[in-house]
């Protein structure tokens, strides 16, 4: 047997006698022929499997299988091509031979001594038959492939927001740009294409260089998109992603770029509103840290000073020995500019809570010795009022907390207590009570009515002044920004009361818990 | 040894004023700097036996304000002047943090105590009556 020859047309001899295929070979000889010949029938089933076959020439009587069963074998196998079998015979066959020889597929019946002529002619018939439907599917092929290319073109090409566009890098000029062009950039194909240098000459400068660079990138086979902007027909500019792809072109070693610019104007003007919007906000954020810190620096520099005066002057009229007057009028001052200064650290509190800037410096803490230092800077106080006060300390307890913090808290409580406190006893007490230190500043004051107790903690509440002296005075914010400090440690400030019987404040901090840190 | 010079470290004219006059009643010697850049080139040209015993320093001041003061402190004087603690008397507390420095530094919030002011001059400057 021989293999097929490329472009050639292949036929099947099939006889048992070589010297018949010789005869065959001798007769079909043609360079427009591929004469595949085989003296096996079981090689000729397989052969018919693997290749096309325009013709088989088939000799009916042959042994093991005959060109009958042969050409049933290869019918059965394959429904799909049909192959022409011309049978050759050297026996006239009966007629119902013949007809089951059309039945599984004969074309034709040729008797030996062959008729050299018409045999190469009836050959010929069936390879123009076969040249003529191989002509048939492949006109039918490219129509579909056209269709389907048609498809595709149409879908990309009516792209929203997208040009489509392939260049010729040796020429630098355009070869084909999407219709769509004249939608996305104001520019129709014509222009795009006929312009020298069109595309790069209407990049926004600032972007020239980073699409030259991409494209450079492209021709040395990278692929990868920017965004850039592009001169609009109408003087605006837009925004493009552009990606570009190294192609090959044609035959031989040409390529062409193929490119995708979707304008993405619409995305990018969200995107820098976003970031507009953005910096505004920590614009905003900035504002009010910055104002907190230059309102406390603002307020605290002058106090500062009037603090640090007040104390000379009290200084320089007890050296004097001045009393009388003078005295009163520089006690009442240094009284209140220590409201005054109260009120200030109270109401940046409120402004750092409400903000959520109230900072904790965390350490381990003594509470006994915090209590001690709390209590320490009322000595004054309590002896000029002549308030008794003891503090029981039950329990040893050392915890993390926010030390100055805490001290606010317990002193807060303690101004209460001498507030409300009708001048009798103060008791202080330090417990364990479970995974908590309670504090307990009790006095035997006034006390708090029941419906009452709920406001004490809220932000600029005051007891009605009916219920309580008149000349007690305060906004209320002590105990608001000690609920939020205790809040902060995880703990909690409870209270206790009855009027005209006293009041016990309760301060829980958790033994354990870090507080977190904000 | 102990030195019984306090330098004060402040924009403000009447708190630096005032803390001399509360200082000087108690026999210390006071030093001022407007600023940090003032501080630094009063303490880089005095010499060691000349240096104080302790700095009081305001956070928020023109020029060169306290954070920066302590970086530039415990950098480039820190073999001459490392032992000396450095008061930070700030409005805001917060500010003093994550300066990462390596002198000692007590924090004290404006406005502050008399009281608490003396107590650290006596700790680190000695009680000089």
């Amino acid at each position: 047997m021989q293999g097929s020859d490329l472009g050639k047309i292949n036929i099947l001899l099939v006889d048992d006698s070589l010297a018949n295929l010789v005869a065959l070979e001798a007769i079909l000889d043609s360079p427009e022929y591929n004469l595949v010949q085989t003296t096996s029938a079981r090689e000729a089933f397989a052969l018919s499997d693997q290749m096309e076959f325009a013709l088989a020439l088939v000799d009916v009587q042959m042994p093991v299988l005959n060109g009958f069963e042969l050409a049933q074998m290869i019918r059965s196998k394959n429904k799909r091509k049909l192959i022409p079998i011309i049978f050759l015979t050297a026996a006239q066959p009966s007629d119902e031979l013949v007809l089951e020889g059309y039945k599984i597929g004969a074309v034709d019946f040729l008797f030996k001594p062959l008729h050299v002529d018409a045999l190469r002619a009836k050959v010929s018939f069936f390879v123009e038959m076969h040249k003529s439907n191989k002509a048939q599917d492949r006109l039918l092929e490219l129509e579909k492939e056209k269709a389907a290319h048609e498809k595709f073109k149409d879908m990309v090409e009516s792209m929203n927001h997208t040009v489509i566009w392939s260049f010729d890098p040796e020429d630098e000029s355009f070869t084909y740009v999407s219709p769509r062009a004249i939608d996305v950039t104001g520019y129709a194909v014509s222009q795009w294409k006929d312009k020298k240098n069109f595309f790069v000459n209407y990049l926004h400068p600032d972007d020239k260089e980073k699409v030259v660079a991409l494209m450079r990138a492209a021709k040395e086979g990278e692929d990868y998109g920017i965004e850039h902007r592009f001169l609009h027909n109408e003087g605006r500019y837009i925004w493009f992603h552009t990606g570009i792809r190294k192609a090959r072109h044609g035959k031989g070693a040409n390529f062409e770029l193929r490119g995708i610019s979707v304008d993405v104007t619409n995305i990018k003007q969200s995107e820098e509103a976003l970031k507009k919007s953005q910096t505004k906000l920590q614009a905003a954020i900035k504002y009010r840290d910055d104002f907190l810190s230059i309102a406390s620096h603002e307020l605290n520099t002058p106090l500062t000073s009037l603090k640090l005066q007040s104390y000379l002057l009290k200084r320089k009229i007890e050296e004097d020995g001045i009393d009388g007057v003078y005295k009163k009028i520089s006690d009442v001052t240094s009284r209140q500019i220590e409201r005054l200064i109260h009120l200030v650290e109270d109401m940046l509190d409120i402004s750092r809570i409400t903000t959520g800037r109230l900072q904790l410096n965390i350490s381990e803490t003594d509470m006994a010795q915090l209590l001690i230092q709390a209590i320490g800077s009322f000595e004054a106080e309590f002896q000029k009022l002549k308030i008794d006060h003891t503090l029981e300390v039950v329990d040893e307890i050392s915890l993390k907390c926010d030390s100055l913090r805490i001290e606010q808290v317990i002193s807060n409580i303690i101004t209460n207590a001498i507030k409300y406190g009708n001048r009798k006893p103060i008791s202080i007490t330090l417990t364990q009570e479970d995974e908590f230190a309670l504090i307990q500043v009790s006095d035997e004051g006034i006390g708090i009515a029941q419906e009452d107790i709920p406001k004490i903690f809220s932000k600029f509440e005051r007891i009605s002044e009916n219920k309580r002296d008149r000349n007690i005075t305060g906004l209320g914010l002590g105990l608001y920004v000690s609920k939020q400090i205790l809040e902060l440690h995880k703990g909690r400030i409870e209270v206790v009361s009855a009027l005209n019987k006293g009041t016990t404040f309760k301060v829980f901090l958790p033994l354990n818990a870090i507080p977190r840190e904000n | 040894m102990i030195c019984k010079k306090i330098l004060i470290i402040d924009d403000d004219e009447s708190i630096r004023e005032s803390l001399t006059d509360v200082l000087s009643m108690e026999g210390y010697e006071v030093v001022l700097a407007e600023h940090g850049l003032e501080a630094l080139n009063l303490l880089e040209d005095s010499r060691s036996e000349q240096l104080p015993g302790m700095i009081i320093l305001d956070m928020m001041m023109p020029v060169m304000d306290g954070i920066t003061f302590l970086k530039n402190f415990g950098a480039s004087m820190f073999e001459k002047c490392g032992k000396i603690p450095v008061i930070v008397a700030s409005a805001n507390s917060h500010l003093a943090e994550d300066a990462g420095i390596r002198i000692p530094v007590a924090r004290i919030k404006k406005p502050f105590d008399v009281g608490v002011i003396l107590d650290l001059a006596h700790k680190h400057c000695g009680d000089p009556k």
